[in-house]
């Protein structure tokens, strides 16, 4: 039996960068791959669907063009062109991803790979043997009473992806990322959109200013909100999907085309030998420590599967981890504060560290500000003045929490994550000279209205 | 021209101090020897001389302030031109000859010489010198672990970080902070009580403690004895009518001490406990514990089984002086291989004194009292000297103290076999 020193089982972004690392760091690795290198990310989610939101992103574009002088018509939508495309682009980088393999000398083994003993894995009846094995297997849609997939009606986000005949009304339920996400493609392809969202408000993990941001946004699109439901359910009535809800006190009925559920994930630890090998789970995830291993010492897991905020940036500094403890090297502990989260929407958000309410509850002092983009020079030039920069500082001036909403809102968090991972203090932010015009000055602002507040 | 005088090394690995007092006052006429201001430093209290003649323009920092070695002190203006300019590099190695010539006052001078005497463009920036005091340090810290530090003076040199490149964290500062209960203190003195009095540790007090910590983590074992002290309590008496400068007990304890030592090599000697070496020391220098009411300090007087009891006695005299006038130099306190804590002096018979690493013994000297002691048989009111050895027990047995005390004891209570061990 072919003997590895570390197998990674799933080629999404958290094992094929922990194989990379593992690699690197003179290590002999294989990755067990049942579907395309690249995973959900790639594939099915993070990458795809910004390709989508740039298609329809643009068509809102394409309706201010007279007020910037150009004279245009819209002769029409092809939403398949727009699937298509996003389907394309996955395919190509994940064969980056293959090439990245072949590159670092990693061994690929297309299959279904389970977990047999603490030191081999089979790959479709195939044994392997490793010193450690780093489970990166991710997660999948997770279903309620009431809120079942049914592959026709009522469809997860996979499907939605590649639904190129538009219906005319969809119901959406969870107001998470992908619901958001989903809302403003399809709205801006001209379906009738309806989100559905026990919380009370859309992007419940959320600061609620940046909630509300969206939900301003979202009405003057023309999305309807039913925010703070109970008992949703959705079933199928032949021609479409019914959607009961309990909304204001009120037992009530819609119907529509189709219905997207976006109302959480749970971990694929299932039918992967897990049990049988004696690793333990929680709630639908695998537990891990600060080393990313699970309870048995030479097995870790990354990403998705441990449940540790879903996001891909996460799951691939998690491999790194991982890997880099299985080499014995140093590395920079995990820290959920200086985790950025992005939402891709329009207007974008984008955070990192506390929400105010969360400062609120744990009681811990803080300043704030809010500067809104129509003050901004740039914004109004470029005619994108929707959103705000909040920042939430603590006593010793250091960045507990930074949430913007906006345009351009994902590309400009990065300095604010940089920031807070170097554990700067206001003094050295008011002291960076911000270039001017920009949307980024605003950064810079909101240290400054703190500063001006508080003489 | 502008001359930008520098706190020069005073040597012992000392980096920083706190300035105690400013002698010289902005618009005063000073000559190179002139003392500008007394540096309180972890070691040593030292006056810093001028370097220069010229006329003192302005201190870069204020009594009670915290300078580091190789910021600037003080303006110096030289004559000529008041611009501000690069000291020509003739000037620069007359400031260091005339530096050196100054080291008897604060001790050994290591003259970084890049880092004292090079010149500065920065003139009067009115940045505060804490900021730039962060920026030359080398120590890799975050910028908020450097506030947090400052803000609850913990000396964040002494920190060590787990950050990216070994940078000082927050997380760092916060479990030192939190397990600290002097910093804790210090830091967070709300409302004392109106009787409390609340004082934060000089820095001479600070390196006190941690050498005391260093100290106590030798496993030691302390033998008493007493001795009986008639004899040389009229031998005293004797010896006090015949000279002037009168002498206490303590220079004759002493040269009995060194025979001890000579005849016992392996109690004069040192110990490196890494390398697992004991080096007995042909030179016999007897270091003094003395106590100023600010800290601790030890004195060394060399070569005492060959120096004339007087003149032993005259040393010791001095560097009490020295001591309670703040006067001490470090080189006074170098290379000494045995100790001795004459606490008897204030009080206590007997007590078990912390060795000084890398010395293995110290000898704790009590006080002489007059009580019953039976002699042939018979109860006789008699002079006692209590003594206490202390040993390091890694490298001497009690056996071996046991015999030592003996034999000093003999020496003591038979000053004729004291005196025929004279050289």
């Amino acid at each position: 039996m072919k003997k590895y020193d570390v197998i990674v089982l799933g080629g999404g972004p958290g094992g094929y960068i922990a194989a990379i690392e593992a690699s690197t760091l003179g290590k002999k690795v294989a990755i067990i791959e049942k579907d395309k290198m690249g995973g959900v990310c790639l594939n099915k989610g993070c990458i795809p669907t910004k390709a989508l939101l740039k298609s329809a992103h643009s068509i809102h574009h394409l309706k201010e063009m007279e007020e910037l002088g150009i004279n245009v018509t819209l002769e029409s939508l092809s939403p398949s062109k727009a699937v298509d495309r996003a389907s394309k682009i996955s395919s190509d980088i994940s064969k980056g991803v293959d090439y990245l393999m072949k590159k670092h000398n990693i061994d690929v083994f297309r299959g279904v790979g389970k977990v047999d003993s603490r030191n081999s894995v089979t790959v479709d009846g195939k044994g392997y043997g490793y010193e450690n094995l780093i489970i990166s297997t991710g997660a999948h849609y997770k279903t309620f009473p009431g809120l079942e997939h049914d592959g026709d009606k009522i469809i997860g986000a996979w499907e939605a992806l590649k639904l190129k005949d538009l219906p005319e009304s969809i119901a959406i339920i969870g107001a998470g990322a992908i619901g958001v996400e989903f809302a403003y493609f399809w709205n801006a392809f001209g379906v009738e959109v309806h989100i559905f969202e026990i919380q009370k408000h859309l992007l419940p993990l959320e600061d609620t200013d940046s909630s509300k941001e969206v939900e301003r946004a979202y009405k003057k699109l023309g999305i309807k909100l039913h925010l703070g439901v109970e008992n949703i359910s959705a079933s199928s009535n032949g021609t479409g999907v019914t959607i009961n809800v309990v909304e204001k006190g009120k037992d009530k009925d819609y119907n529509f085309d189709l219905s997207l559920l976006a109302v959480g994930m749970t971990g694929n630890i299932n039918n992967l030998g897990l049990e049988e090998v004696g690793i333990e789970t929680e709630r639908g995830f695998i537990s891990v420590n600060s080393n990313s291993q699970t309870n048995i010492p030479n097995i870790y897991a990354i990403g998705d599967v441990t449940g540790k905020m879903l996001l891909a940036h996460v799951a691939s500094y998690q491999g790194t981890i991982a890997a880099k403890h299985i080499a014995g090297q140093s590395f920079q502990e995990l820290n959920t504060l200086n985790v950025p989260g992005c939402t891709y929407c329009y207007p974008q958000v984008a955070s990192i560290g506390y929400r105010e309410r969360d400062l609120i509850e744990k009681k811990i002092s803080y300043k704030t500000s809010k500067v809104p983009f129509r003050t901004n020079g740039k914004a109004v030039a470029s005619n994108e003045t929707s959103g705000f920069v909040k920042i939430l500082l603590g006593d010793d001036g250091e960045l507990l929490g930074a949430h913007i909403v906006g345009e351009n809102a994902t590309e400009l968090i990065h300095e604010y994550v940089l920031f807070k991972t170097m554990e700067g203090i206001d003094e050295d932010l008011l002291a960076t000279i911000h270039p001017h015009p920009t949307l980024g000055e605003w950064l810079h602002e909101a240290f400054l209205e703190i500063k001006r507040d508080s003489k | 021209m502008m001359y930008e005088f520098k706190f020069p090394d005073v040597g012992e690995g000392v980096h920083e101090g706190t300035i105690l007092e400013i002698k010289v006052s902005p618009g005063d006429k000073v000559e190179a020897g002139d003392v500008l201001a007394i540096v309180e430093t972890d070691k040593v209290t030292a006056e810093i001389p001028s370097s220069k003649d010229g006329v003192i323009v302005k201190f870069g920092f204020e009594e009670g302030d915290s300078i580091e070695v190789g910021e600037t002190l003080a303006y110096i203006d030289l004559g000529g031109s008041k611009e501000l300019s690069e000291p020509p590099s003739g000037s620069d190695k007359n400031a260091s000859s005339s530096v050196e010539e100054n080291a008897n006052v604060v001790g050994e001078l290591d003259l970084g010489d890049g880092s004292i005497m090079a010149s500065s463009q920065e003139g009067f920036d009115n940045k505060p010198k804490r900021e730039l005091s962060s920026v030359n340090k080398k120590v890799l810290a975050t910028p908020l672990a450097r506030k947090i530090a400052r803000d609850n003076n913990v000396d964040i040199t002494e920190i060590i970080g787990t950050g990216p490149a070994g940078r000082v964290t927050k997380k760092n500062l916060m479990e030192v902070i939190n397990s600290s209960p002097s910093t804790q203190n210090v830091a967070k003195v709300n409302i004392p009580l109106a009787s409390d009095t609340v004082i934060p540790l000089s820095k001479l007090r600070q390196t006190i403690s941690k050498n005391m910590t260093e100290s106590s983590q030798i496993p030691s074992a302390v033998v008493h004895e007493e001795i009986f002290f008639d004899k040389i309590v009229d031998l005293r008496k004797q010896v006090n009518e015949t000279i002037d400068a009168k002498i206490s007990y303590l220079p004759i304890i002493i040269k009995a001490l060194s025979f001890a030592l000579r005849k016992y090599p392996e109690f004069n000697a040192t110990f490196n406990a890494e390398k697992q070496i004991v080096t007995q020391h042909i030179a016999i220098n007897i270091g003094i514990a003395m106590d100023n009411g600010g800290g601790l300090f030890v004195p060394v007087i060399n070569n005492t089984d060959t120096q004339r009891i007087e003149h032993i006695s005259n040393n010791i005299k001095s560097y009490i002086d020295k001591v309670s006038n703040n006067k001490i130099e470090i080189s006074e306190m170098r290379g000494g291989t045995f100790t001795v804590s004459n606490y008897g002096v204030e009080g206590g018979l007997f007590a078990s004194p912390l060795i000084l690493p890398p010395q293995v013994a110290i000898l704790g000297i009590g006080r002489v009292n007059k009580r019953p002691v039976v002699i042939n048989d018979e109860i006789k009111a008699g002079h006692v000297l209590p003594v206490s050895l202390v040993i390091d027990h890694r490298v001497i047995d009690g056996a071996a103290a046991g015999k030592f005390l003996t034999y000093l004891r003999m020496l003591l209570e038979n000053p004729h076999i004291l005196m025929m061990e004279m050289v």
